[in-house]
């Protein structure tokens, strides 16, 4: 966090915070801009999230300290401009599209080798299956839009087949198609999660945990 | 041994009043089995389990199968054959992609048993990646699998256990890291598309 008065030549309306990124994003965090946010402490900042984003983050990015975890979220803030671009002329929303990044990467851009492919970048887009090269899926204009249009289209297919969700379940099983396919949604709105991650382990929690993610960016 | 059961048992049989040598040689035959039960190993090893070389028509029959399973045109597949319980007839384990069975977290892993003429379906395992194992270890006669398991967190990737609790597979935690077992499926790059 840095977010100091040196900005204020933004003018009125301006957040006083530090571009970075080309993107026109800045590098902030959820309360970057309000008055007397500035050096706030990660725990300062921490205890500004509603209970249910803290829960999400602690879900989303176990084993993770405080700041940690409000790192992630400041990276997901920091990406808002590009994660609007990206999900231009769908029905995702960039809270979602963020909360996806928490959720698979704490927002960081890393490789990920396993043997089915290699998941790449902050939405761990598998590469070759994906038809993204890995320098296209670590790039994250390309990768976020890629991911805001497969999350689109099973938002789509979802609905086809299963008119009586809700539009919070609807939502939540478009988060969870993300991380195990919409096939092993079965449409029954209390076993949405089952199967997905982090199943083994603990019961599947990947789609409502990416709905309460969501939370934070509110 | 045999005999001597067999003996025992049709006196007992005649002591109640049923005759005749259809009964001896039922009570023999049942003896015979009840004893091959007992002295069949109850912990089957890899070279009890070996990878079965299929036909082209198991290998059709299998695809058929998935085709019923998953219409969508794009899916590929990694199918092999493997003897699971022993008993000389090889089970197939398959590792099914296409847009609907994968995601960040892998793909589904099958585990199917040949049922007449077609196959049923024993196991349905979600979020499962390659490098997927055949484990020496055995439960209720079937050996166990290992699969990997990573995305959908950004913690790192384990290998999970499946293990036969007398219907299906179910995965135990915690991981099968040291067991001993074989590689079947090491990647994807095998995998075959499921439509021509």
């Amino acid at each position: 966090m840095d977010c100091t008065a040196q900005w204020s030549d933004e003018g009125p309306g301006g957040d006083d915070c530090q571009n970075m990124f080309d993107d026109g994003s800045d590098d902030c965090g959820p309360l970057c801009g309000l008055a007397g946010s500035q050096n706030l402490t990660p725990q300062a900042e921490w205890d500004t999230l509603t209970p249910t984003c803290q829960g999400a983050l602690q879900t989303a990015v176990p084993k993770t300290t405080i700041g940690g975890m409000v790192a992630s979220l400041n990276r997901a803030f920091a990406a808002q401009s590009t994660l609007i671009d990206a999900v231009k002329g769908t029905s995702i929303s960039w809270d979602m599209l963020a909360a996806v990044g928490i959720r698979e990467s704490a927002f960081v851009d890393k490789n990920e080798n396993d043997g089915a492919g290699i998941g790449v970048g902050i939405f761990q887009i598998s590469v070759p299956a994906s038809g993204l090269t890995a320098s296209q899926a670590g790039d994250l204009t390309t990768a976020a839009s890629y991911a805001a249009n497969l999350l689109n289209s099973d938002m789509k297919t979802l609905a086809a087949e299963f008119p009586g969700f809700t539009s919070g379940q609807l939502l939540q099983a478009t988060a969870a198609s993300y991380n195990f396919g919409t096939t092993n949604i079965s449409g029954n709105p209390a076993t949405i999660d089952v199967g997905s991650a982090p199943y083994p382990k603990a019961p599947g929690n990947y789609g409502s945990n990416i709905v309460n993610l969501m939370d934070c960016f509110h | 041994m045999g005999a001597i059961l067999s003996i025992s048992w049709t006196a007992s049989i005649r002591e109640i009043g049923m005759r005749g040598y259809f009964h001896v040689f039922l009570v023999v035959a049942v003896a015979a089995a009840g004893l091959a039960t007992f002295f069949t190993p109850s912990r089957l090893t890899l070279a009890d389990a070996q990878p079965v070389v299929a036909t082209s028509y198991r290998k059709e029959s299998v695809k058929r199968f998935l085709q019923a399973f998953d219409s969508d045109r794009t899916a590929r597949y990694i199918a092999v054959f493997y003897d699971l319980t022993g008993d000389g007839k090889s089970e197939a384990i398959i590792y099914l992609m296409s847009n609907g069975w994968c995601g960040t977290g892998g793909c589904n892993t099958l585990i199917l048993q040949e049922d007449a003429s077609s196959w049923r379906i024993v196991s349905n395992q979600t979020i499962t990646r390659p490098p997927i194992r055949v484990l020496v270890s055995t439960s209720r006669g079937w050996h166990s699998i290992g699969v990997w398991r990573q995305g959908g967190s950004p913690e790192p990737g384990y290998e999970a256990e499946l293990r036969f609790d007398g219907q299906t597979y179910r995965t135990i935690v915690p991981q099968a890291k040291n067991s001993a077992g074989e590689v079947v499926i090491a990647s994807i790059d095998r995998a075959i598309p499921l439509y021509p």
